[in-house]
């Protein structure tokens, strides 16, 4: 009797310990939930942003589709965050332009691979060499870039979110001039501008 | 003499400068409460009321989205409806709308419409006070920008938020000011109490050197006269040698008590730390020896052996405070010769070099150096026991033996102990009870050399003028004696006629004033405290009188009591030339005089121990020289004559001739002549018969 209530105790701590174990493991850190928020937020404004672009029209692939390159350095898994949230809508055509969604590492994607782009999202924080790659990319091929993180927009990025009483567009006036992205002056009204 | 407290500005200040600081502190604190409000709590919660403003407006671009975006005919309609009722939202709290205007901007690029027909603006258009939110419209399916809807929202909250905080800022500001006031309040309290017990003890303070002035003005002025007639009638040669012991015995008690007076008033300068220290280079072996020569005559009194030890190294000249050494001497002294039956007392000196600047070398060069002397006191008497040597040191605190004499005050090791502690050293006894008592105690000094030492004038007995002392119109020296009570006066005026001055009294500042003016008196003594006029007054109208009637200003000497340095500072500020302490002995005030006016005196003979001095030891050779100078001619060359015929009884005869003129004189002649110094004698009399001078008494 003593042995088997023994058993039984023993049994319930290991399964407590497991759970316990199995819990915090499975809990995403509150820095991943906080990079997800925004990456969720952000791919709306990525996608009122295309459709501000005034040129969108000519950046589609020879499909006549829309192919949104989501960028990563070493971890995709921000990349499919974003890209669920782009596919994932009652209609994720954007002014009426079918799109498609390419997870890519930054290499690839400077390369255009497989076929040219219409806009770039960031998934992965850059540093300052992979940022001036991907700015020169941007430039040369006038497409919009977005980084839905934090201080990416004053490091030269040219559009993000501005996160205060509600979300907003940010956009970097120089960048945007850099990059020759023309963007409907009514967007303007409603963004968060940094001029510097 | 009522003590009338110093009014000081002092605590006034003080009030002023706590009440200044705690005003500022006060103003501060409103300026820090303000400077927050404008700079920090009210951008605060207009930023947080606008950021409130923009949630409430974002939380309507939904319904508004939905309503532009629907496609059926009654869309305008259905937009009228929404914006009415949006703007229909009333604060809870005020019952004010939340909304007070709202306008659209649509993109027709993106929202199939009538271009303007859904640019709608409701309520105020412009509206200073509220709170301009933009919302961006986005399609919730392409997420495409369609417009945007401009809120003016009212400033209700905030301006409700703001007056409850202000209020609750500036109560708690308020409270602070108050509670600022009565700390304020409670320091000024504070201080007025402080400052109040201060007063009250400056006024005791001040009562207490009143009383220790006045102490030392009352008891010194009767005891001038005690000390000062006796001294006089003891140059009578009239009185019987019965007459004479009772006289002395009056001296010497005047003396005894003026000593115990000056033990309390040395304590009092002590305690109130006003004792200074007077270094002068002085003969260390001629100092030790008088001590000693002063105990020796009592010592031998009772019987007991006085032994006098000097190491060989002890330096004959040194610079310390001579009078504190020798009154700490003659105090261990007079305490072994006072306690002890039988045996003796020893005396022992010696010194060290005390290098003050702490190197081990004793390099003296190097730093300034300084002796160390050592003295030693052991007595063959009862001894102190372990319990009393500390309390011995106490002020009124004597042994069981002290109290069964019954002599002193209690008062001689206290101030001996604090004199040698302000010379450098200390005081320490030893012994053991039964076995005699030894006090031991070191003192600093510096070395010095011969020629720094200042003869010590020997205190000659003046017994006139020299000729030719008066004035360019051959009249007497004039000397005006100012002093309230008339036994001084009519002291000082007998000491002054006798030596051959013109003395007049004068009872107080105002008659000397009267005096000056009509008798231009070439000195005066001035008692400082008088009825009537004092003595600062009184010098202060002479000194402009004399310059108004443009004679030559008089010498003015203050005769003061008084006990303290301040006291005497005083005086030469109020314009006296110098003073002299009371009581006085006779040698100072002609001494002042000498040194004043430039007169030459005759003196009897000298009081004090000489390297030539007769056997009984109290004549010396310039004393017997002066008084016989006052021998008229025929007395000296009959004495001459009796000399030379080595005739006793005529030798007597002109020694008894002499003693009728000059007792002292012939006391002098006649220790001489019983030694048989008839060669001295001769010499004398030859010196003063061949002097160019003369003997002067030969014309008188």
């Amino acid at each position: 009797m003593a042995k088997s209530l023994k058993n039984s105790c023993r049994k319930f701590v290991h399964g407590l310990v497991f759970l316990t174990a199995f819990a915090y493991a499975a809990t995403p850190s509150a820095s991943d939930d906080f990079t997800e928020r925004r990456i969720t937020a952000g791919a709306k404004i990525f996608r009122a942003l295309l459709a501000a672009d005034v040129d969108i029209a000519h950046k589609t692939d020879s499909d006549g589709k829309l192919m949104l390159g989501l960028v990563y350095i070493d971890d995709t898994g921000n990349a499919q965050v974003a890209a669920a949230t782009l596919m994932h809508r009652d209609d994720p055509r954007i002014r009426e332009m079918q799109i498609r969604i390419q997870t890519l590492p930054l290499a690839e994607c400077t390369a255009e691979v497989n076929g040219p782009l219409a806009g770039v999202f960031v998934t992965q924080r850059l540093n300052a060499e992979q940022l001036q790659i991907l700015t020169a990319f941007a430039n040369a091929r006038h497409l919009v870039v977005f980084s839905p993180f934090q201080g990416d927009v004053e490091r030269g990025v040219q559009s993000g979110i501005a996160v205060e009483a509600r979300v907003r567009p940010y956009l970097n006036i120089n960048a945007l001039r850099a990059a020759r992205v023309r963007l409907k002056t009514f967007f303007f009204k409603v963004a968060k501008v940094y001029e510097g | 003499m009522k003590v009338k407290p110093k009014v000081t500005f002092g605590s006034h200040r003080t009030t002023i400068y706590v009440s200044l600081v705690f005003l500022v502190l006060a103003a501060s604190l409103q300026a820090l409460v303000w400077a927050y409000w404008q700079n920090v709590l009210e951008p605060r919660l207009r930023h947080e009321a606008a950021s409130q403003a923009k949630v409430l407006a974002h939380s309507q671009e939904i319904r508004l989205v939905d309503a532009i975006l629907d496609t059926s005919p009654q869309r305008l309609q259905g937009l009228h409806e929404t914006i009415d009722e949006i703007l229909l939202f009333t604060d809870a709290a005020s019952k004010e709308p939340l909304f007070l205007g709202l306008g659209l901007e649509i993109d027709y690029d993106v929202v199939s419409a009538e271009r303007g027909s859904l640019d709608l603006q409701y309520g105020m258009k412009h509206c200073q006070d509220c709170f301009l939110s933009e919302v961006g419209l986005y399609s919730p399916i392409s997420d495409e920008l369609i417009g945007i809807a401009r809120f003016h929202v009212s400033d209700r909250l905030f301006r409700s938020l703001s007056r409850d905080v202000h209020k609750t800022l500036f109560i708690q500001s308020r409270l602070g000011t108050l509670l600022l006031l009565v700390v304020w309040v409670i320091v000024i309290f504070l201080i007025r109490k402080i400052n109040s017990s201060r007063r009250q003890a400056e006024i005791a303070n001040q009562a207490k050197s009143a009383f220790l002035a006045n102490m030392s003005h009352e008891l010194r002025t009767p005891l001038n006269a005690i000390i000062g007639f006796s001294e006089l009638m003891g140059y009578d040669t009239d009185l019987s040698e019965k007459h004479r012991e009772n006289l002395a015995i009056i001296h010497r008690s005047g003396a005894y008590l003026l000593d115990l007076i000056n033990d309390v008033l040395e304590l009092s300068k002590i305690e109130a730390a006003r004792q200074t220290l007077t270094e002068t280079a002085f003969d260390l072996y001629e100092a030790l020896d008088k001590v000693t020569e002063m105990i020796r005559l009592r010592a031998e009194k009772k019987n007991l052996v006085l032994e006098f030890e000097r190491t060989n190294d002890l330096p004959r000249f040194v610079r310390t405070d001579e009078r504190k050494l020798r009154q700490i001497l003659l105090n261990l002294l007079g305490n072994a010769v006072k306690f002890t039956q039988e045996g003796g007392i020893a005396l022992r000196v010696r010194s060290e070099k005390d290098d003050f600047d702490g190197t081990a070398d004793g390099d003296t060069d190097s730093g300034f150096d300084a002796l160390r002397l050592y003295f030693e006191v052991e007595d063959s008497g009862p001894g102190i026991a372990a319990v009393d040597r500390t309390r011995i040191f106490e002020a009124f605190t004597q042994t069981e033996g002290g109290h069964l004499k019954g002599e002193g005050t209690g008062l001689g090791l206290t101030i001996s102990r604090q004199f040698a502690r302000h010379l450098g050293g200390d005081i320490k006894v030893g012994g053991a009870l039964g076995q005699g008592a030894v006090f031991e105690f070191t003192l600093l000094a510096k070395p010095a050399s011969a020629s720094e030492v200042t003869s010590h004038r020997p205190a000659r007995r003046v017994i006139g003028l020299k000729p030719d002392q008066s004035t360019a119109r051959r009249q007497p020296i004039r000397i005006l004696v100012v002093d309230d009570h008339s036994e001084n006066r009519a002291l000082l005026q007998q000491l002054l006629k006798r030596v051959g001055f013109a003395a007049k009294p004068a009872e107080n500042g105002r008659e000397a004033l009267a005096l000056f003016k009509q008798w231009q008196p070439h000195l005066i003594w001035m008692d400082m405290r008088m009825p009537v006029m004092d003595g600062y007054e009184a010098t202060k109208m002479i000194r402009r009188a004399a310059a108004k009637m443009l004679v030559p200003p008089p010498v003015i000497l203050a005769l003061t009591a008084s006990a303290f340095k301040e006291d005497r500072d005083a005086v030469i500020a109020a314009g006296c030339d110098d003073f002299v302490r009371r009581p006085f002995r006779e040698s100072e005030i002609f001494n002042k005089i000498e040194a004043h006016l430039g007169v030459d005196y005759i003196y009897e003979y000298d009081e004090s121990p000489s390297t030539e001095t007769t056997p009984s030891g109290n004549v010396s050779v310039d004393g017997l020289r002066s008084a016989i100078t006052l021998l008229p001619h025929s007395v000296i060359q009959e004495f001459k004559t009796a000399i030379e015929l080595s005739d006793m009884d005529r030798m007597a005869q002109a020694v008894a001739e002499i003693g009728e003129v000059h007792a002292a004189l012939a006391r002098g002649l006649k220790e001489l002549v019983d030694t048989f110094q008839y060669d001295r004698i001769l010499s004398y009399l030859d010196d003063v018969e061949n002097s160019p001078v003369g003997n002067p008494g030969a014309t008188q």
